[in-house]
């Protein structure tokens, strides 16, 4: 990605144009793009739980167009995020563990008695599931809750 | 009584051939410096060596002229060309065709190669 600063606007490109007007004349086949004002853009390192980018800008230091990075600012309360956070755990959660509720429906039903390897699967989802709540709400910053990473599940 | 101007009742339908033509219509030049002189050559060819900047005089509405360019370098048209269709390939021979449509003003341009 390469950008140029033009008409008071910085425009990005994927590569050098193919044809570039500026007040100087519509140039072909530009090979040296830093002679006409094209520079690589860089994306910063950022962390995208706690942090977002700004508008590209220029970084006359650097000779690079970059993005400043910028702690977000949160509108829920430690709490709030922690009780949406445990939320979002919890029903993902329950739905690994629907994937086996079915056994106990056949138990009810038909007293088909359910594997043992099913039990301790569901036992072990439950622990984790307790420990990850008991972690969550040991947390004592907004961007750590913004932070913590959820178990996903295939 | 001498004849001063050409009227239609002296130039039949159909009579202007190629041959009456101006050089401006049918002559070929090998750009040596960097102004395009539309009134002295209908292609203007060029081989650049290094970056150029072209300029263009005496152009006027209407007019339609040919450079025949190459050279893998930066080649700069006035910044009242606009290049409509195509892009320029200095590893072989472009046919940059340029319409005049508004004078010095506007001018648009489409570029193309031999088809390989």
């Amino acid at each position: 990605m390469i950008a140029i600063q033009h008409e008071g606007t910085i425009k990005k490109f994927t590569a050098l144009p193919k044809v570039w007007t500026d007040e100087n004349g519509t140039h072909l086949n530009i090979t040296d793009g830093a002679s006409f004002g094209f520079y690589p853009v860089v994306t910063p390192t950022y962390n995208n739980a706690t942090q977002s980018l700004g508008d590209i800008v220029w970084d006359a230091d650097a000779s690079v167009f970059t993005y400043p990075v910028i702690d977000k600012v949160w509108t829920q309360t430690l709490e709030e995020m922690k009780a949406a956070k445990i939320a979002t755990l919890k029903d993902s959660y329950n739905r690994e563990l629907s994937k086996t509720d079915w056994y106990y429906i056949r138990l009810t039903a038909l007293s088909t008695a359910v594997p043992q390897d099913i039990i301790d699967e569901r036992a072990q989802l439950n622990t984790d599931c307790d420990t990850h709540e008991t972690a969550i709400n040991a947390l004592t910053t907004q961007a750590e809750v913004a932070e913590y990473q959820l178990p996903s599940f295939i | 009584m001498a004849l001063t101007k050409v009227t239609s009742a002296v130039l039949n339908d159909d009579a202007v051939s190629y041959d009456k033509l101006g050089a401006e219509f049918t002559t070929a030049a090998a750009l040596s410096a960097s102004d395009v002189d539309f009134s002295t050559a209908q292609v203007f060819t060029k081989t650049l060596t290094a970056n150029d900047t072209l300029t263009f005089s005496n152009v006027s509405t209407g007019m339609v002229k040919d450079l025949v360019i190459a050279g893998e370098f930066t080649l700069t048209l006035p910044a009242s060309v606009k290049v409509i269709s195509g892009t320029y390939d200095g590893t072989v021979s472009n046919l940059i065709q340029i319409v005049a449509t508004n004078g010095a003003t506007e001018q648009w341009a489409s570029i193309s190669q031999e088809a390989v």
